[in-house]
């Protein structure tokens, strides 16, 4: 037997002082539970400015939490890798081939692009800016879909930034802290994302359920989704740049066209915060802004 | 050391305990494991540890530490939109309840507290449902939450032997 009621509960035993000690304390928390309910539905921001305080406060020792999974699963992967070492090979191998090729193409469109350019007098976009961030903390409910990352506004972090990994988006940046952000992932309940589909560039609003694959809204009538379709942002809004991969369409059910992210959401461990200097619709407001570049101030004043 | 009637614990550190010991497993819920689709069905380690403490030594973790531990679970996991203060609320709850139904606990064995505690999971999830459901106005998809349920459970006699070691460890360092 692992336990035993060694030591029998003091309660029973407890003083009436001590007891209505104990019920007091239990009301006045009660009471204060209450209030924290109604007051976060009330005055979001400032539920926002605990949160991000509470994840500044806690981000150092996350951080160190974080490093022994981070090397367990490490472990696991290479392993993995190691068993399956010559079929990768193999595959890489095949894929170098497509790639140089796709290399030659970029390259042609390349100079192609240099020549247009100058011919119509263009000039470049505002030059984007990242930084590389670690996953420090993922919601851990059923009903959340968002991570904390160990990068906050120390490090130029703003709200509305995108977030993206090696394959694709995966979110954008909702709240942040001096040292840590967290990210609403493109699974949430309350992420919409403008995007486009790919061959036919008809926009929708991808909207997360807090399923693994979110759901294409709002796609016009004349849309013909078939599986596979790439997904990518449309640029609508201002919030996030066009062109970012997103993922794909996996199954269509009726009107319900749902979509594979491109990144593996519940395994990703580093992450880029990527700005790509547009004001977007965003409140510049309605968080602390961080210590932006000039430049990107007096862009983000110029939006209406 | 068995057998012995309500061992007294001295020292800031064994009182602390409980309450440290729960603060991590509220860290150590959020801290990414890499598994896939692990964290929608995170075990509820915060609960198994009030549920514990409230059992044994509810003096070291009183109701203000149960709500301070249950505002930084909710401050750690909630995104802009969802409701922060469910957690602390129904911990609060759950302590009282424990303290409350003692009598029935006191020189049981382990299965009946682990009964209780399946008790305690199903009736606490089902809280989370309806207040998260009411709040985003359509009924959740319940499946990941019974995952949990089910997950929590199975796993509360291995937190428990830590619990018990912790316990041990506290008492005897008096």
């Amino acid at each position: 037997m692992p336990v035993k009621s060694r030591s029998a509960p003091v309660s029973y035993f407890m003083a009436p002082l001590r007891s209505a000690a104990q019920r007091f304390a239990f009301s006045v928390f009660i009471v204060i539970s209450v209030a924290v309910i109604v007051l976060g539905r009330a005055d979001a921001a400032l539920v926002e400015k605990m949160r991000m305080a509470t994840a500044d406060f806690v981000s150092p020792v996350l951080s160190v939490l974080v490093q022994p999974v981070a090397a367990v699963t490490n472990v696991v992967d290479r392993v993995r890798q190691a068993v399956l070492i010559y079929e990768e090979n193999d595959r890489l191998r095949s894929e170098n081939a497509t790639l140089l090729q796709w290399q030659q193409a970029a390259r042609q469109l390349e100079s192609e692009n240099t020549e247009l350019r100058s011919l119509t007098n263009y000039y470049p976009e505002a030059t984007t800016w990242f930084i590389t961030g670690e996953v420090i903390g993922t919601a851990g409910g059923a009903y959340s879909r968002n991570l904390l990352i160990n990068r906050g506004s120390a490090d130029g972090v703003a709200k509305g930034q995108a977030v993206a990994s090696g394959t694709g988006l995966v979110g954008r940046i909702v709240e942040v802290g001096a040292r840590a952000s967290r990210v609403l992932l493109l699974t949430d309940l309350n992420s919409k994302i403008p995007v486009s589909l790919e061959p036919g560039h008809e926009r929708a609003i991808l909207a997360g359920d807090n399923t693994d694959r979110p759901q294409l809204i709002y796609l016009p009538a004349h849309a013909k989704p078939r599986l596979g379709d790439k997904l990518v942002t449309s640029g609508d809004g201002g919030v996030l740049p066009p062109g970012l991969v997103v993922g794909e369409v996996a199954s269509i059910e009726g009107n319900a066209v749902r979509i594979d992210p491109s990144t593996d959401l519940s395994r990703v461990e580093y992450l880029r915060v990527i700005d790509f200097g547009l004001g977007g619709v965003l409140p510049q407001n309605a968080v602390p802004l961080p210590k932006q570049s000039k430049k990107a101030q007096t862009e983000a004043s110029g939006v209406p | 050391m068995k057998g012995k009637q309500a061992e007294p614990v001295h020292g800031l550190g064994p009182k602390l305990a409980p309450g440290l010991l729960t603060a991590t497993l509220a860290l150590l819920s959020v801290v990414p494991v890499g598994i896939p689709d692990y964290t929608s069905v995170t075990p509820n380690f915060v609960l198994m540890s009030v549920y514990h403490w409230s059992i044994y030594r509810p003096e070291h973790l009183p109701y203000a530490a149960v709500f301070l531990i249950g505002l930084l679970f909710d401050l750690l996991t909630t995104a802009p939109g969802s409701v922060i203060g469910s957690t602390p609320l129904l911990l609060l709850i759950l302590r009282a309840t424990v303290i409350g139904q003692s009598r029935f606990f006191v020189g049981r064995g382990f299965p009946l507290i682990w009964w209780g505690f399946a008790l305690a999971v199903a009736v606490y999830d089902l809280l989370i449902w309806l207040v998260d459901s009411a709040l985003s106005g359509s009924l959740l998809e319940p499946r990941s939450l019974t995952f949990q349920a089910v997950l929590t459970i199975a796993l509360f006699p291995l937190l428990t032997l830590l619990f018990a070691r912790v316990q041990r460890a506290t008492a005897s360092a008096a």
